[in-house]
């Protein structure tokens, strides 16, 4: 793997030209309620490659670059060339060998019929919980019960997933916690999903923190599942953004993913951008229907989230200028 | 044409009109009757909202059926007051209801119970150690403190709606200093209890017939000396101790005349708006003076200043055990007794 050399240096971020990119996320503002932030890389590819072959529910790779998938993470398979570049699965059990792979929840960010069998892939394990955000309280501050400890909040679609730092005053562990079954429980393995963004609270009124996040820079899209309803995504660095801090929304494969049109404010797909200050949305967007462009100037950072409203059918997006 | 836009504005506006709820027990730690902290299995939260006049008093509250206290969905109605239980919860952990333990009240949640704006909001926090069957009784514990967005008492109570239009949460619970609650005593002392009324508890307790009901008032179906009516009215025959004062040393005297305070044991019923309780005192067995027993905030008491109600314990099923003294001077004799008179109402 070869690593760059040159960085660029921005107010917030700070990113390699090269392979490897780190970006500095703020979650936790004076005055503010929440942040919506994002993990704007994938973790660097554990091993690369060209299929061999798909079969109804698995890869193969006659090299065995299946190999080095553990049991311990939770991994995905990226088609990076192709008319299905952007594609990606999630992976289950290995062939002892590791010439094949199991493919898990087929559809999800691409479909296995789309694929010839012989595209160009990556393999990466995504980043959990407890790697982003340190769980021994020293850094992010854990506590007895969820309303005094720093929180993550996941929108699955319908309402938000609440995980908090418990400091195992009414738990048995130390680290990231949720209810689940009428039980707390350990939840630091909690796979943070690409081009999702999620909430942050840190109960400290007057805190102010950064983490610093380190990760791939792609060469190539990385689909976003948009479903019906509210979606709460976000941008990956991208080669093919060269560089550049601000994407402007009309840029970024919104429109040519399925995005839809419509003629005014209240009816059809929007975009929010979100308002840290008041815990709410911001400003919203929507697709001019007449002119074909979004009906005002925006832009969106790599880890700053924002919200796609979709009125329609579940759809791929595609990030791409 | 102009109603047809109308209609969809009105749908529009309703759709936006409130936030999700975030409701839980904040800092608060519950503990239920036994002092201990309530768990998944001793707690049970319901947040209610006051959709008309105020908040009921739940210690007086007559529901139709126990479920309709801890069921979203319920419409609880006393008087001109009407309360609506919108969601219910049981994740308590070491004694808090961790708001990121209960689901949000959802938009379209809300929608369906038919919440409108500016709605109080309250959590009823029960000790579901002390239900029947899964249920309260009148002899259950339970706390209610009001709600405010983010814990924040300084600030007007939190309410079905924010006004700000958002799919987003209010974080609602209670008063954020408000970190230990012990449960109170649960006074459905005129609940929902099957002897609300002569004619449910004799009915229960005899198989008496609808129109038999005002003929065995004055019968004595249990053949124990005492009529029905007497029986619902003092659940137990009334009794006295004497408090002697031996300090006095009026024992050494010659002529031997110990002090003595006489306190006086009844049980009446609380929860029947009918009866009317008084205690009546005599010197001569002749000329009786009344004095009206009165119930008002949960305590007994005597319209006759000279007579002190020094207890009033709940016994539940609307029945309260109370001890009563007589301050004035004894005569050479004092002669108490209780009387009942049912009001017509």
């Amino acid at each position: 793997m070869t690593l760059s050399s040159t960085f660029c240096t921005q107010t917030s971020a700070r990113v390699e030209l090269g392979r490897v990119g780190s970006h500095q996320v703020r979650i936790a503002d004076p005055s503010t309620r929440a942040q919506l932030v994002s993990v704007p890389f994938l973790k660097s590819a554990i091993s690369r490659g060209r299929l061999d072959g798909v079969a109804t529910s698995n890869f193969q790779d006659t090299q065995g670059a299946f190999a080095a998938i553990d049991t311990q993470g939770t991994y995905i398979l990226r088609i990076t060339e192709g008319s299905a570049a952007g594609a990606w699965f999630f992976l289950g059990s290995v062939s002892a060998n590791g010439t094949s792979v199991q493919v898990l929840d087929d559809g999800f960010a691409g479909m296995l019929s789309d694929l010839q069998g012989n595209e160009s892939f990556s393999v990466h394990a995504l980043y959990t919980l407890h790697e982003l955000f340190p769980e021994d309280g020293t850094f992010l501050p854990a506590a007895d019960i969820d309303l005094n400890a720093m929180q993550v909040h996941f929108y699955d679609g319908r309402e938000f997933k609440k995980f908090w730092l418990s400091n195992a005053t009414i738990t048995e562990h130390v680290g990231w916690t949720t209810a689940e079954g009428g039980e707390l429980v350990y939840a630091g393995e909690t796979v943070i999903l690409p081009g999702t963004s999620f909430l942050v609270l840190d109960p400290r009124p007057s805190a102010t923190v950064n983490i610093r996040i380190q990760g791939n820079i792609l060469n190539a899209p990385l689909n976003v599942p948009i479903y019906p309803g509210y979606n709460f995504v976000s941008l990956n660095y991208n080669k093919r953004f060269d560089g550049r801090d601000l994407l402007i929304l009309g840029e970024i494969g919104l429109k040519e993913s399925g995005f839809k049109p419509s003629h005014t404010q209240s009816a059809g797909d929007r975009v929010f951008a979100y308002n840290s200050a008041t815990g709410r949305f911001g400003q919203s967007f929507y697709l001019d229907a007449t002119t074909g462009e979004f009906n005002a100037p925006s832009d969106f950072q790599p880890s700053a989230g924002f919200i796609v409203f979709n009125s329609g059918e579940a759809y791929l997006w595609r990030p791409l200028r | 044409m102009k109603k047809n836009i109308l209609i969809l504005f009105l749908a529009f506006y309703s759709a936006l009109a409130f936030a999700n709820l975030d409701w839980g027990g904040g800092q608060t730690n519950f503990t239920g009757k036994s002092g201990l902290r309530l768990e998944r299995e001793s707690g049970y939260a319901v947040l209610i909202s006051v959709r008309a006049g105020q908040l009921i008093d739940f210690e007086t509250f007559v529901a139709d059926a126990p479920i309709d206290l801890v069921t979203p969905g319920a419409i609880l109605t006393d008087g001109t007051s009407v309360n609506y239980i919108l969601s219910a919860s049981r994740e308590f952990h070491s004694g808090y209801l961790l708001n990121s333990s209960i689901p949000d009240l959802l938009l379209d949640e809300q929608q369906l119970l038919g919440i409108a704006a500016g709605e109080d909001l309250y959590v009823i926090v029960w000790d579901a150690h002390t239900f029947e069957d899964g249920l309260p009784t009148d002899d259950s514990y339970f706390t209610v403190l009001p709600l405010y967005i983010d814990g924040n008492s300084s600030s007007l109570q939190a309410q079905t709606s924010s006004g700000a239009v958002s799919f987003f949460s209010d974080l609602v619970y209670p008063d954020q200093l408000l970190e230990s609650q012990g449960l109170q005593l649960l006074a459905h002392y005129a609940g929902f209890n099957t002897y609300a009324n002569f004619a449910a508890w004799v009915e229960s307790s005899y198989a008496i017939a609808d129109a038999a009901v005002e003929a065995v008032k004055y019968e004595d179906s249990n053949g124990n000396g005492r009529s029905n009516i007497e029986e619902y009215a003092f659940a137990a025959p009334p009794m006295m101790r004497r408090n002697y004062n031996t300090s006095s040393g009026a024992a050494s005297s010659a002529e031997i005349s110990i002090p003595y305070r006489a306190e006086l044991y009844v049980q009446l019923r609380a929860n029947d708006p009918l009866l009317a309780y008084s205690l009546e005192i005599s010197n001569d067995l002749k000329t009786w003076k009344r004095c009206a027993l009165g119930f008002l905030n949960n305590q007994w008491s005597c319209a006759d200043e000279a007579v002190e109600v020094t207890s009033s314990v709940y016994q539940g099923k609307g029945v309260w055990s109370i001890a009563v003294v007589n301050h004035q001077t004894p005569q050479s004799a004092s002669f108490f007794r209780f009387s009942v008179l049912e009001k017509q109402i």
